[in-house]
């Protein structure tokens, strides 16, 4: 290892991303990760957002070793025996080559890896960055510890960008997250996720998928004890990938712990037939980041960068969105990267433009409704069962036959409605709900 | 599947020294928070002296544990070369 002028801490999406996107702007940068390959300490949900990552690698990105493309999603809330659910199957994006796919990110980060590498990129596995390291108030490159109990090493260089995930140690430690907006059982996800071998028949038969086809589930209610937090499952080529990620102030208060859940949800009525017979193939345990908008860590600094969950860029709503945000702010980083060095001004000043690109982009959007969606889950709790439950057992009593007239069945409906709800309360849901549909 | 089978799964290379300690004697309710929020059930409680023990060798790296108990934990990455390494992930 050698001082670069870009220091990438971790070979993840965004760390690779951003190597990638610089060195085909003629920056050479070298890439660190803790783990023993790049993807070994890696558990996402499931599905890889790809259309930015296809428009940086072009042809390249055509033996990307994903599992599924994903065609249809599905929305279900769960009660106990019960389960209303969305689905919206599109033949169009199994067409559009670029959109979603499921991916395993152990071979998909170590594919990325080899891209990366066969462009003359250097990435160093078994490194352990234990601090930035700071001379004239600047980041000037990181302390690292390659071996095991071996001597600290430093490594100098202009940038240092910080794309370590989730568990934010790093920015922690370089005073990029303050009281505010450090780590917090408010603003973390705890999720756990099974992989369960089926075989490649029974993947498509029990989820009704044709050859390379994949869904993805998302499941809200019971499962995960109507906390603050959502079930998933999609499906891998041969293999389903099923999980849950509750918000870690709400588990504070569970007496159930999460692997419990987890069997709850695999037990449910309406996901258990799916997944029986399988075998488990491999169990882990990731956080998500759900950064408080209004107080984000701070993603620059003077020759610091911070990009991808590291930062907090994740959409935590309906969307579950994160790969995507990782791909385009590593872009913005290479490209704030590229001026910087450019102009040999690697301040804050300079790089603050990477705030302003996200700024300027549906980035910035996006992270401001995820945080309203899980605010209004905070203020109005009835989301997460009273409503639901009564929307569950409201369809059941209109399509339950019961040998009287229709017009009969609805008015129950609606004086049940406004027995178990109040009609004043659900209005007044509505109205403090508007900002996540309109 | 218990949890103990689930967990011998992962691939993993266990660091003899552990990556996870408790600072002071922590309080009982944290340490009843920790067992029951732990996905890998990294923590126990010693039944008779009611101290914490941590068996770092089921850790799968989440860091939730620090995030919950700032104060009473500290925790870094295993060393290089240790740890767990996703075959799937």
């Amino acid at each position: 290892m050698t001082d670069c002028d870009v220091i990438i801490v971790g070979a993840g999406l965004a760390g690779l991303v951003t190597a990638i996107s610089l060195k085909k702007m003629g920056i050479d940068s070298l890439v660190l990760e803790r783990g023993d390959y790049p993807g070994a300490k890696n558990m996402f949900g499931g599905i890889l957002f790809a259309a930015e990552l296809q428009d940086l690698l072009g042809e390249d990105f055509r033996d990307m070793p994903y599992e599924r493309v994903i065609t249809s999603r599905e929305f279900a809330y769960l009660s106990p025996k019960d389960a209303l659910t969305l689905k919206l199957y599109s033949r169009q994006w199994a067409e559009d080559a670029s959109c979603a796919y499921t991916v395993h990110r152990a071979a998909f980060d170590r594919w990325l890896a080899d891209r990366a590498e066969k462009l003359g990129i250097e990435i160093y596995p078994q490194v352990i960055v234990q601090d930035l390291v700071f001379a004239d108030n600047r980041v000037a490159g990181v302390q690292v510890r390659a071996e095991k109990a071996g001597e600290l090493e430093t490594l100098h260089g202009k940038i240092v960008v910080i794309a370590e995930g989730a568990n934010a140690l790093l920015t922690e430690r370089a005073g990029l997250r303050n009281r505010a907006s450090m780590m917090k059982p408010e603003n973390r996800v705890l999720s756990v996720k099974e992989v369960i071998h089926l075989g490649e028949q029974q993947v498509n038969e029990r989820f009704g998928l044709c050859a390379q086809e994949g869904c993805g589930i998302a499941a809200f209610g019971e499962p995960n004890n109507y906390c603050r937090g959502v079930g998933f499952v999609y499906t891998n080529r041969d293999t389903v990938s099923i999980g849950l990620g509750v918000l870690l102030q709400d588990l504070m208060q569970e007496e159930t712990p999460i692997y419990d859940m987890l069997a709850r949800f695999k037990s449910h009525p309406y996901i258990a037939p799916r997944i029986q017979g399988g075998s488990v193939r491999e169990y882990t345990a990731h956080m998500i980041a759900e950064d408080d908008f209004f107080h984000p860590p701070k993603r620059f600094g003077n020759g610091v960068l911070v990009v991808g969950d590291a930062a907090g860029l994740v959409n935590m709503s309906f969307h579950m969105e994160a790969t995507n945000l990782a791909i385009i702010s590593a872009r913005f980083a290479a490209q704030t990267i590229h001026d910087a060095l450019k102009t040999g001004d690697c301040s804050a000043s300079a790089l603050r433009s990477y705030e302003k690109r996200l700024k300027g982009s549906f980035i910035h959007d996006d992270l401001l409704y995820s945080q309203r969606f899980m605010d209004l889950l905070t203020v109005c709790p009835e989301w997460r069962r009273t409503c639901p439950d009564f929307f569950v057992s409201a369809l059941q009593q209109f399509f339950t036959p019961q040998n009287r007239a229709k017009r009969k069945i609805i008015r129950d409906i609606f004086r049940r409605l406004r027995k178990e709800i109040g009609l004043f309360r659900f209005l007044r849901l509505l109205f403090k709900s508007r900002r996540i549909f309109i | 599947m218990k949890l103990v089978d689930k967990l011998s799964l992962v691939k993993r290379k266990v660091d003899r020294l552990s990556h996870i300690h408790s600072r002071d004697p922590v309080d009982a309710r944290l340490i009843h928070c920790l067992c029951h929020l732990c996905p890998a059930q990294v923590y126990a409680c010693n039944e008779e002296t009611g101290a914490l023990i941590i068996r770092h060798e089921n850790c799968l790296e989440c860091g939730s544990c620090r995030v919950v108990c700032r104060d009473c934990l500290t925790w870094n990455y295993p060393n290089a070369g240790c740890g767990v390494s996703h075959r799937f992930g």
